[in-house]
């Protein structure tokens, strides 16, 4: 290798290493996402001081704007939410086995918000394993090794995610970015309705649906004596849940179902965007979630 | 085994580090169990095609060189042609030929008995079928002498950086690299580093950003899209497949270089190609070079007269077309090219030498014109059918200019990926393939900070395989 090549490697190194400072610290104004990931321990920490009586939500968006904090205060009762974007039941099993079950959190009540298929297993994506990334410990990585099916691309992904914030905000960066050019927004959104309803059109031969993050989070959450409720919320577009997933919840009396999906009476007018609920949806949501009495207190 | 994937990297550290640490008898037994590691990641069961492909023609080379009377050298020739034609033809077109078959037996009122077959068509069989036929040509020709060595042979024909993708190399060219010692030059770690990072660029950052804009148009009828659309659409797709192809043959040349080989440039700034004839020494050069060594010279080219040479030049790319896949599009596609070259033929009328400004005018204009030319036959190549490909054509022509939202979407993307990529091809273009590694660090080290800020942060969200390997 000859004196210029060292030094082209010189400065393409240098330049990892000086992207990589500058997403370390830029990191928690990146994404409200990365600052949720970031306090999870602390959210956790808080969860298990408080005395009053209180639920944990584990979910998604849907959470974060579904659930109407002010209406569980007004009846005396405290809610704390764990709610990172785009994430379902893969993450929210690493959440609560990372984060309540290894930390021997005492929680009474734990209660996951979902639609559709998203307590269903499904193929990892790039994504999901930026997220896992987020919320294990480096001494955790091996038990997502033994637990996920994992090629060794996935593998790759996981531990550069893990180690290097480069990697890990690779999706975000390019997102505040792309966000500057003229309507790109509105067109990925397009090309993402079409690639949806592509899919939809495809997935007549939907193979079986399989159940092991959420059967496994289930068994550890029943030994440490957790009381589960899952809620199926509301969409503007109707929507079916799997036989499976009934008889999973119909199981075992310290699982609640409330299935607000059918139950909640809502309209567009209770949407933000016919996904996520809106302040009147939400409080109409919430209200019925705590009528439903599921929970212990 | 993708070249965009971390198993391939993967694969390809462990085989670097061991390869040089060997001498090269094992250097090349090393390159073939990994050649045959990597392809059959594929499907183990191709193996057994490349392996009995390989067996005939390393078999009908000896018989080719060692037969005394040009008679009996000819019989093997076509011995070899046949073999290796039926293999492609069976796996490739037989589908498509017993169907074309069946409907027109239907149309003229006869019960078909062709069945249609449930085959896989084995990944890049058409580039190692052409490269086994070049071999045995070559040798019937003269031009090289067969190996006797078959592990050697067999490297040629499978050696991994090229094998499903090309560039198709001739025998002549890289036979003798198996053959002898290889050694580390100095430029080869630069050179290679410039051909990786360039390729993974074109195909991670161009083709796989394109690609969900080319599939959208495509995916809808032509009376829901608007001309701009369509000509959006038909951009993209000339973007997707450049950065597609081109990109591997670069990855493919670069891993190459790394292990001592020098392989063909197969790509050289097409788009900037001002005529149909300089179109073809830009793109697929191993492709359209083959064809023209292998097809259109032993049918006459232009030595018989205009009319013949219209007729080689038409029935060569008719071939080419097929070549590309079993379906009318392709076919047509390769018409129309043999169609542009025969019309340029025509029209090639010396002129006497213009000003240097009306010359650089001539220029942008012939280079633009070229470049639509190309993005019509690009249009018949990515249709699903002919009929897709004519109502797009007539919708596009029927000049409906709404400017939707996902128009300007899709030029604001294109306008930052190809925009850059345009600049450099054409700074390229002027200094020539390689004049970034005679450059100063300085600006070698500005070609790197650009190309890996957009390698780690804009690789499209869904990656995609490579067009190429289905041909």
């Amino acid at each position: 290798m000859n004196s210029k090549s060292i030094k082209i490697i010189f400065v393409i190194i240098a330049l990892f290493l000086s992207v990589e400072l500058t997403l370390r610290m830029a990191q928690p104004y990146l994404s409200k996402d990365i600052k949720h990931y970031k306090a999870l321990a602390s959210i956790v920490e808080k969860f298990d001081k408080s005395e009053v009586d209180k639920v944990l939500f584990i979910g998604n968006s849907l959470t974060r704007e579904g659930v109407d904090k002010e209406k569980f205060e007004k009846n005396e009762k405290g809610l704390t939410l764990i709610r990172p974007d785009d994430t379902t039941v893969t993450e929210w099993f690493w959440i609560f086995k990372s984060k309540i079950y290894d930390k021997d959190i005492k929680v009474t009540d734990l209660a996951i918000i979902f639609v559709g298929d998203q307590l269903e297993d499904k193929p990892l994506k790039e994504q999901n394993l930026v997220s896992i990334s987020n919320i294990v410990n480096t001494s955790e990585m091996f038990s997502v090794r033994e637990f996920e099916v994992l090629s060794l691309s996935d593998l790759i992904t996981l531990t550069l995610s893990h180690f290097s914030v480069t990697f890990a905000s690779r999706e975000r960066v390019q997102r505040r970015v792309l966000d500057l050019l003229p309507m790109y927004r509105e067109q990925s959104r397009i090309i993402n309705r079409s690639l949806v309803e592509g899919h939809v059109q495809s997935s007549k031969d939907k193979k079986k649906a399989t159940y092991k993050h959420l059967l496994e989070l289930i068994k550890l959450a029943q030994e440490k004596n957790i009381h589960l409720t899952f809620i199926s919320s509301p969409l503007l577009k109707a929507y079916t849940l799997d036989r499976d997933l009934l008889n999973i919840f119909n199981k075992s009396e310290s699982i609640s179902f409330i299935n607000a999906k059918d139950e909640v009476q809502v309209d567009k007018t209770d949407f933000q965007d016919g996904y996520h609920l809106n302040k009147e949806g939400a409080s109409k949501f919430t209200e019925y979630i705590l009528e439903a009495k599921t929970f212990s207190f | 085994m993708l070249f965009n994937s971390y198993t391939f990297w993967t694969f390809y550290l462990l085989v670097f580090l061991a390869y040089w640490a060997l001498k090269h008898r094992h250097q090349n037994t090393l390159l073939l169990i990994a050649s045959y590691v990597f392809y059959g990641a594929w499907d183990w069961r191709f193996l057994f095609l490349i392996f009995t492909s390989t067996l005939i023609d390393f078999i009908l080379a000896q018989y080719i060189h060692g037969a005394s009377i040009q008679k009996r050298k000819k019989f093997y020739l076509v011995l070899s042609i046949i073999a290796n034609l039926t293999v492609l033809g069976f796996f490739k077109y037989y589908n498509f030929f017993s169907f074309e078959l069946n409907s027109l037996f239907v149309n003229i009122g006869i019960t078909s008995m062709l069945p249609t077959l449930d085959v896989i068509l084995p990944v890049g069989i058409s580039f190692y079928t052409f490269q086994t036929m070049s071999y045995s040509i070559d040798v019937y020709r003269d031009e090289i002498k067969p190996t006797r060595n078959f592990k050697d042979y067999a490297l040629y024909v499978s050696f991994f950086p090229q094998l499903v993708a090309g560039p198709i190399e001739r025998s002549s060219r890289l036979l003798p690299q198996v053959l002898h010692k290889r050694k580390w030059e100095k430029d080869y770690f630069l050179e290679g580093l410039y051909l990786i990072f360039y390729g993974l660029f074109l195909k991670i950052v161009i083709a796989d950003n394109m690609a969900p804009i080319t599939n959208y148009i495509f995916s809808k009828d032509a009376s829901q899209l608007g001309s701009l659309e369509i000509l959006l659409g038909i951009y993209a797709f000339a973007f997707q497949i450049y950065g597609d192809f081109a990109g591997y043959s670069s990855i493919a040349r670069g891993i190459a270089k790394w292990l001592g080989f020098d392989l063909m440039v197969n790509f050289r700034m097409p788009y900037f190609a001002k005529d149909p004839s300089d179109f073809w020494k830009r793109w697929h050069i191993s492709l359209s070079s083959w064809f023209r060594d292998y097809v259109y010279i032993p049918l006459g080219g232009n030595r018989d007269g205009k009319l013949a040479s219209h007729r080689n030049l038409i029935l060569t790319m008719f071939l080419s077309g097929l070549w590309h896949g079993a379906a009318w599009t392709y076919v047509l596609w390769g018409i129309l090219h043999g169609l542009y070259l025969s019309i340029f033929n025509v029209f090639k009328i010396k002129k006497g030498k213009p000003s240097a400004g009306k010359n650089r005018v001539k220029s942008v204009f012939s280079m633009i014109l070229m470049f639509h030319l190309v993005c019509l036959a690009w249009l018949l190549f990515r249709a699903k059918d002919f009929d897709q490909a004519w109502s797009f054509l007539i919708r596009l022509f029927s000049l409906s200019m709404e400017v939707s939202t996902f128009f300007i979407g899709s030029v604001s993307l294109m306008v930052f990926y190809i925009v850059p990529l345009l600049s450099y091809e054409y700074w390229t273009e002027k200094r020539g393939l390689m004049a970034l590694s005679k450059h100063s660090v300085v600006v070698q080290a500005l070609f790197y900070v650009y190309i890996i800020i957009m390698l780690l942060f804009f690789p499209s969200p869904t990656a995609h395989e490579f067009i190429y390997f289905q041909f």
